[in-house]
């Protein structure tokens, strides 16, 4: 944790409408009954705020307490310092009182603590917010401070697997809601001395914790900068997951597409780094927000790096075919079977117009109650418990279709349409990419049923131009297409091998360090005697 | 910040503020006139847009960087330049209600016969309008994104078509008179003379001495564009034929039939320019609403564009009949007024910043 972090956080404590009154600190007393009684009502009481009082048997029998929450401490780290505490307290020493302060509050310090991480405060607000995050706190009658104990731990959720962006090859390990554990990810992977982690208190009242990461001389500074700017407006009640500080610290508020990245897996959240992005960590969640970002980099998996290039690149142009696809197929179909017959040959459209005779409604309002069925079929999934989840798939799928064709209310056709879209909406490897290409497809479809092709090609001039208009942190959305950067071409469509791939995607990265391998690193082994 | 357009940029919107309207009309009118040597007009039309493009890139070279109407203020008093700065605001908002209609009776012609006018003019001047509010950024590079679009349709186009290609249509060679070839070439350097938006859009260039680049590019590609259109018209349906056709892009595209599966993707090629005239009504609009903000000294170029697009859709819905065809708009219409717009007013303003060049320098020096 960082040493400063018990000294007040980032948003604005008692601007005017935060509902709280500014109020001076308590500094500590020399009395330890007074300190120990004010603290207790700052926390308000509670079963679970530990209190243990000790008389060290020289010092003059000088008191000292010390105090935890329960649950949110390390069981163990507590056991082995209260241990040595009460070891110590038994023990003898002969020295005399120094000028100032009791020498108990120097010989714990220095001799008697088995914690590697103090710190000491003077307030009983510093002293009380440090208990909330975990810490433990030693109060030492007769000491206007006290010492803050980082002893951080309690039940958290172990490392596994990525539920929202597995991989078939690749490192298996995904963030957990513990930041610590996630900065140590992170550190185990890239063990550089260039990695900053720098520290924010976001929320009011839940003072989540937040880190903003980045690889000095490979990010931007500008960045960097612009990144703690945007969170140090940030003033809210409470942070419970990154999509809060998501909404506050994107370019554009009113835009269907995700302006930052979200990625649960450490080696994602690495590359990222390493291309020059920044990472904004955040406590109690396992997903890290990436910045700047652009539009290709939502069809990128981390899996694309460890797969052979070519591998890499088939499949990158499947994900960007399946995003067109999710986003126009109905639409298409409706203009097409309602506006552009002729577009069709004689044995299809046959075909098709048999397959909606007796249909009562027209496609665009067919489209709609299947596309409208399927998301509430995709919505009850994700709510559903587990094991009933597979269930409601037949029972939707096969079921629910089979019966609305055959009881004329859904064409065939337009059950094929909307289950291809579906699959096609699964295969983008970003979640809020997806949910964006979504949200379209219904104004497409309106477009489409109003207008045919006229229609749709508005509405992708439409998203054309709302795009091109887009920024991640000042940095074009649009790009590496438009503005056109031919050396990050290298890396979105396509992918090339890594021996090709030199330089740092440019505008992305500093300046300063561009090249992030040696030159003429193609394997000629016919040319080494291999 | 002020923003900054990249030369390729530039080029692209360029080459969109001549190609749609050129592909789109002009083909029958010079095939009608040249006959099978309309395509030699063609290249006519692309020395004579050069040339154009070397002019207003040469006038572009005096601006040292200022928005025009600040610059015209600058070069010839207060007056004169707000007076300019009008002048070219109402040629654009003309142009582009004279596009929009145009381009409302061809989706209405082709596509959506049953639609009325005012829904398909509504709805382009939105997404026009919606455009343009983006900025002049998101502009450029929506139509650099419209242009590699192009690049890449075009070559597959006339690959589906080589089998329908015969040379020997084009023959004999030279058969028309001169006369009638320079006739059937001012239609192209009419639209070609658009390049002259490079007046307003080099000052928002990254390399402002790249205008001339730009231009270049621009037209160039604008008119390989119509040579393209020609030679397959000629080509394909010969002489006699395509004057006959409204639009002759439509019908090259109406033969294609991709196996069994798609026929007369026509509607779909059409569908892939729409981008293109979109793209050209924003620019249009753009140049419009630029000057007369600048000239009027208003603030917010939001409220313009709103006003602007509600005027653009009454005033092309109500200022020309139903049954005009697109041939009578650009005939009648719109070419005297391309050459006042764009050939005769920056040939004044190149003649004024010669004749004040003297003075201007003179102030320079004084001032330095």
């Amino acid at each position: 944790m960082p040493t400063d972090k018990h000294a007040g956080h980032s948003g604005k404590e008692g601007s005017p409408g935060s509902g709280q009154t500014i109020q001076a600190e308590q500094v500590l007393l020399p009395d330890l009954d007074s300190n120990l009684e004010r603290l207790h009502r700052f926390l308000g009481g509670g079963e679970d705020i530990v209190c243990r009082t000790l008389e060290h048997r020289s010092f003059n029998r000088t008191r000292y307490a010390l105090l935890y929450i329960d649950g949110i401490v390390d069981g163990v780290a507590i056991s082995t310092m209260l241990l040595g505490l009460l070891e110590d307290a038994n023990a003898s020493y002969t020295e005399t009182e120094g000028a100032g302060e009791p020498n108990l509050y120097r010989h714990l310090t220095e001799r008697s603590i088995a914690i590697g991480k103090l710190s000491d405060v003077n307030t009983i607000e510093q002293a009380g917010y440090a208990m909330l995050e975990g810490c433990s706190v030693l109060l030492v009658d007769g000491c206007l401070r006290a010492i803050v104990m980082d002893t951080t731990g309690g039940e958290t959720r172990a490392v596994e697997e990525p539920s929202s962006q597995t991989v078939i090859r690749g490192p298996k390990e995904g963030f957990t809601e513990n930041l610590r554990t996630n900065t140590s990810l992170i550190r185990r992977i890239i063990k550089s001395p260039d990695l900053r982690f720098e520290y924010k208190m976001i929320g009011r009242q839940t003072r989540t914790n937040v880190a903003v990461v980045y690889l000095e001389g490979i990010a931007e500074r500008e960045v960097i900068n612009e990144v703690h700017r945007r969170l140090d407006k940030i003033d809210i009640d409470g942070v419970l997951e990154s999509g809060y500080i998501e909404e506050f610290i994107q370019d554009r508020a009113f835009t269907p597409f995700p302006l930052l990245q979200n990625t649960e897996r450490p080696d994602a959240a690495c590359g990222a780094l390493l291309e020059g992005q920044v990472v904004i960590m955040v406590s109690g969640t396992p997903f890290s927000l990436i910045a700047p970002v652009t539009f290709a980099k939502f069809f990128q998996s981390s899996e694309d790096y460890y797969q052979r290039y070519d591998i890499a690149t088939f499949l990158r142009i499947i994900r960007m075919t399946s995003f067109f696809i999710s986003m126009l197929l109905p639409s298409l179909y409706i203009a097409i079977t309602t506006f552009h017959q002729e577009m069709l040959p004689t044995s299809l459209l046959i075909s098709l117009a048999a397959q909606r005779e007796g249909i009562p409604f027209p496609a665009l309002l067919e489209a709609f109650l299947m596309e409208i069925t399927f998301e509430i079929l995709r919505e009850a999934g994700v709510r559903m418990p587990r094991i009933i989840g597979p269930a409601i798939s037949i029972v939707g799928a096969l079921v629910l279709g089979q019966a609305a064709v055959q009881a004329g209310i859904i064409s065939a056709a337009m059950v094929i349409v909307v289950s291809f879209t579906a699959i096609a909406s699964f295969v983008i490897p970003a979640v809020n990419m997806g949910i964006a290409a979504r949200l379209i497809r219904f104004v497409l479809m309106i477009l489409a049923g109003t207008f045919g092709l006229f229609g749709i090609m508005s509405g992708l001039m439409l998203l054309l131009a709302h795009l091109c208009g887009l920024r991640s942190f000042g940095k074009p959305y649009m790009m590496p297409f438009s503005p056109f950067v031919a050396s990050n071409m290298k890396d979105v469509l396509i992918r090339v091998p890594w021996w090709a791939m030199r330089k740092r995607p440019t505008n992305i990265a500093s300046d300063s360090n561009k090249f992030r391998e040696g030159a003429g690193q193609k394997p000629r082994p016919d040319q080494e005697g291999a | 910040m002020k923003p900054a357009i990249s030369t390729m940029q530039t080029a692209a919107l360029v080459q969109s503020a001549i190609t749609p309207t050129m592909v789109l009309a002009v083909p029958s009118i010079m095939i009608s006139i040249a006959k099978q040597d309309a395509w030699i007009s063609g290249v006519i039309a692309l020395v004579a847009g050069m040339a154009m493009a070397l002019g207003t890139a040469f006038i572009c070279k005096a601006n040292k960087g200022q928005l025009f109407v600040s610059w015209m203020e600058s070069s010839f008093g207060k007056p004169v330049g707000i007076a300019i700065g009008l002048l070219l605001g109402i040629y654009y908002f003309n142009s582009f209600c004279i596009i929009v209609r145009s381009f409302t009776n061809f989706v209405s012609d082709i596509v959506l016969d049953q639609t009325p006018l005012y829904m398909l003019a509504g709805i382009m001047v939105a997404v026009t309008a919606f455009t343009v509010m983006q900025g002049i950024e998101a502009l450029a590079r929506s139509a650099f994104v419209v242009l590699i679009l192009i690049l890449v349709v075009v070559p597959l186009s006339v690959f589906v078509l080589y089998t329908d290609i015969d040379f020997k249509r084009l023959l004999p060679l030279f058969d028309e008179s001169a006369a009638r070839m320079m006739i059937a070439s001012l239609p192209p350097v009419a639209l070609l003379s658009e390049v002259s938006v490079l007046l307003l859009l080099t000052p928002y260039m990254k390399k402002p001495a790249a205008g001339l680049q730009a231009g270049l590019v621009g037209t160039v590609l604008g008119a390989l564009q119509l040579l393209l259109v020609l030679l397959l018209g000629l080509t394909i349906f010969g002489q006699q034929l395509v004057p006959m056709m409204s639009y002759t892009f439509v019908n090259i595209m109406a033969i294609v039939e991709v196996g069994e599966f798609l026929e007369r993707i026509e509607v779909f090629t059409v569908s892939v320019w729409f981008l293109t005239m979109y793209i050209k009504m924003s620019v249009f609009l753009f140049a419009s609403v630029h000057c007369l903000v600048h000239s009027l000294r208003l603030r917010s170029e939001r409220h313009m564009v709103f006003g602007l697009s509600v005027l653009a859709i009454v005033t092309s819905l109500t200022e020309w009949p139903r049954n005009m065809g697109g041939g009578f708009i650009f005939a009648v219409v719109n070419i005297p007024l391309l050459f006042i717009g764009n050939i005769v007013l920056p040939l004044l303003i190149a003649l004024g910043l010669l004749i004040t060049r003297g003075k201007r320098n003179k102030g320079g020096s004084q001032s330095s």
